[in-house]
């Protein structure tokens, strides 16, 4: 099976801050959220994940605190 | 030898007025008759029956069946099969054509027959250019129901229904059907809406057809400003100090109109004539200045034996709404003494001042671009904002208002419609005008600022809309769940009326009214429609008609805004932090954080799995 890069079909870009642990996630559709309390190693699986979406939904979106930044 | 007729249904027994008591025959005792192979329900109420009179057909809907419509004479009478039927005439055809209203009556005796496929078409289908389609007769589904669009937009609409009984994908239909219409004979590239979306629903829907301004912008959107010298100066007044009257009015006002007369006299206006300006005219003029001016004059203290010596010690910033300081006044001969002139209203320009630094208005009193600077420079004139709402590169521009504090909707819908009807109703002889390029204004939640006590803004603009519009190409669609909350003027200047699914007595009353007696029992369907189906009548529409709006697609529906509480209620508790919900209060941001962080983002990318 070949495996190769594609867009995400909904994440468009994700940054971390260690100091607060904030996730940031920007949607494809451009708005942009920041999840709060996300330990860095599961934002390191999250950038590892085949499926950024997927990922996102599975472990942090109904875990974590968020809030629309933008 | 009639009956042998499948579509016979029996005869003319009594006729008063309008309307007609119809013996049924025994032959369509199962209720249910096949016409080419079709199956017809006998006797529904709403329903078409046809009574031909030789060369012409009489139209007429049956309005009542069954004990009730027995008349009265015969009531008692035992011989009675209870089989009756009530009809009101409505129209005759002659040839191929439909016409509303009667020519003559029938006769008793006359034969009354089922109206089949054939027989809905001469009644509905409308050939003349201009029709729009909306949906499918609820009777026959292969018949399309039609409305005339010059009729729709020129005599107002109204579109009334509960919650969840389909208004707004009616609309999203609506709207998409004028603006995408295909076929060659009817297409509308130059279609112009404005539609005022209070709960952000449409700006998904009808994104690949309309621009979007909004208080709180997302991506691809535009920001929503309002200039707030393009206004009415008193009721701008009124909002700006709490209400001032009789010199005090006229301390603002004065001062206002020499800004104007100045900001005109340095970048000189086209159309503008120096002695003609009134403190109406809609020239830029500063806040902060006006603001500035009025506080000096009346906190200055004077010295001297004149007492004509201003004591003023710093001079403040009007940029930054810092007022000058003077000495303070003092008892006594020596002074420092007071203004005697002052008019009172410091507590007015405090009001004002606060107003000014309240994050809430700045849609209104910092508009961006259109915010003048002290001299009364503003960066851009009113023709760029009236560009982008009304001559737009899509026909409709939804001005989405989700996010707008209940204080200000009111005065912010009065707003937007005051300025654009003054300039459309101004440049009704040119090209960008109403008449040429004519606007259909779309009132989503009409309750909310139309209410029956209307002295505001809103109700008093969509009054002159609605009495006066037609003449000037503006024409209004009102949309709204209370019908019985709206003020009266307005619902009865509407011509239209979609009628989708309404339980409240108190509205389905004020529905009623509207429509001719006879016909008021067709409205008795209202509670029981099903979702997505209205009852069109008045002017775009020949003859009352129930019909199912088409669905627009998935993705172009309206997206109902409402918590999924059971889905939500089932999700495990999240940590939560309220400092944050505060943040957001005192910001009046939804999207305020308690600190802003620099995050940088990567772009990601996903790993295929698929071979």
């Amino acid at each position: 099976m070949e495996r190769y890069p594609v867009t995400s079909s909904n994440v468009a870009s994700i940054g971390y801050d260690e100091g607060s642990e904030t996730l940031e996630v920007e949607f494809v559709d451009g708005s942009i959220y920041q999840y709060y309390g996300v330990p860095q190693n599961l934002y390191e699986q999250m950038i590892q994940a085949s499926s950024k979406g997927r990922f996102l939904h599975a472990y942090i979106k109904n875990a974590y605190p968020y809030s629309r930044v933008g | 030898m009639l009956s042998q007729d499948p579509t016979y249904l029996g005869t003319v027994a009594s006729v008063s007025g309008s309307s007609l008591s119809v013996h049924l025959v025994q032959s369509v005792a199962s209720g249910l008759s096949v016409i080419e192979g079709r199956a017809y329900k006998i006797g529904q109420v709403g329903s078409f029956v046809r009574i031909p009179q030789g060369y012409q057909d009489l139209f007429g809907v049956v309005s009542g069946v069954g004990a009730k419509a027995v008349p009265e004479s015969i009531k008692n009478s035992v011989f009675d099969t209870g089989r009756w039927m009530q009809v009101q005439l409505v129209g005759e055809a002659i040839g191929g054509f439909f016409e509303r209203g009667i020519s003559q009556y029938p006769n008793v005796g006359d034969s009354v027959h089922i109206t089949t496929e054939s027989g809905l078409v001469r009644i509905y289908g409308a050939h003349d250019k201009g029709h729009i389609t909306i949906g499918t007769l609820s009777s026959a589904e292969s018949i399309p129901a039609k409305v005339a669009l010059d009729e729709l937009i020129t005599r107002h609409s109204a579109v009334l229904g509960s919650t969840g009984s389909g208004k707004s994908t009616a609309i999203a239909s609506l709207l998409r059907s004028i603006t995408t219409s295909e076929s060659a004979e009817s297409s509308f590239p130059s279609a112009r809406v404005l539609l005022l979306d209070i709960h952000g629903e449409y700006s998904t829907a009808l994104n690949d057809v309309a621009s979007v301004f909004s208080v709180d912008p997302q991506p691809g959107e535009h920001k929503l400003l309002i200039p707030y010298w393009a206004l009415d100066t008193s009721d701008f007044l009124n909002f700006l100090t709490g209400g001032v009257d009789g010199s005090r009015e006229t301390a603002f006002t004065d001062k206002i109109f020499d800004l104007k007369v100045n900001s005109h006299k340095a970048y000189i206006f086209a159309g503008v004539d120096e002695s003609s300006i009134t403190v109406d005219t809609p020239l830029p003029f500063s806040l902060k200045k006006l603001w500035y001016e009025l506080i000096d004059f009346e906190i200055a203290t004077f010295e001297g034996p004149d007492r004509d010596q201003p004591t003023r010690q710093s001079d403040g910033d009007a940029s930054k709404l810092i007022p000058p300081i003077y000495k303070p006044h003092a008892m006594g001969a020596k002074g420092p003494f007071i203004n005697q002139q002052a008019y009172g209203i410091r507590r007015q320009l405090n009001l004002f001042r606060s107003k000014l630094v309240d994050r809430r208005y700045d849609f209104l009193l910092h508009p961006g671009p259109w915010e003048p600077d002290l001299d009364g420079k503003s960066k851009e004139d009113l023709d760029s904002l009236l560009a982008g709402w009304l001559g737009g590169q899509k026909p409709i521009t939804i001005i989405d208002l989700s996010g707008v504090p209940s204080t200000v909707l009111e005065r912010l819908v009065g707003s937007i419609l005051k300025i654009v009807y003054e300039s459309l109703f101004w440049s009704r002889e040119k090209s960008e005008g109403g008449i040429e390029r004519p606007l259909l204004v779309v009132l989503e939640e009409a309750h909310r600022y139309l209410s029956n006590d209307g002295t505001s803004l809103a109700s008093e603009t969509v009054r002159k809309i609605a009495k006066e519009g037609r003449k000037y190409g503006v024409g209004a669609m009102v949309i709204s769940q209370r019908p019985s909350e709206i003020d009266e003027t307005i619902l009865s200047q509407c011509g239209t009326f979609f009628a989708l699914r309404l339980s409240n007595p108190t509205d389905r009353s004020r529905v009623q009214g509207i429509l001719p007696d006879g016909l008021t029992s067709l409205l008795d369907l209202l509670p029981v429609l099903r979702t997505g189906e209205a009852i069109i009548m008045g002017e775009a529409a020949k003859l009352p008609m129930r019909c199912r709006i088409t669905l627009p697609c998935k993705e172009h529906q309206p997206r109902s805004s409402d918590p999924k509480v059971s889905q939500q209620w089932s999700l495990p508790r999240r940590k939560e932090g309220y400092e944050r919900v505060v943040a957001s209060w005192r910001a009046q941001r939804p999207r305020a954080v308690i600190r802003e962080l620099r995050i940088d983002r990567k772009k990601v990318t996903d790993i295929s799995n698929e071979e």
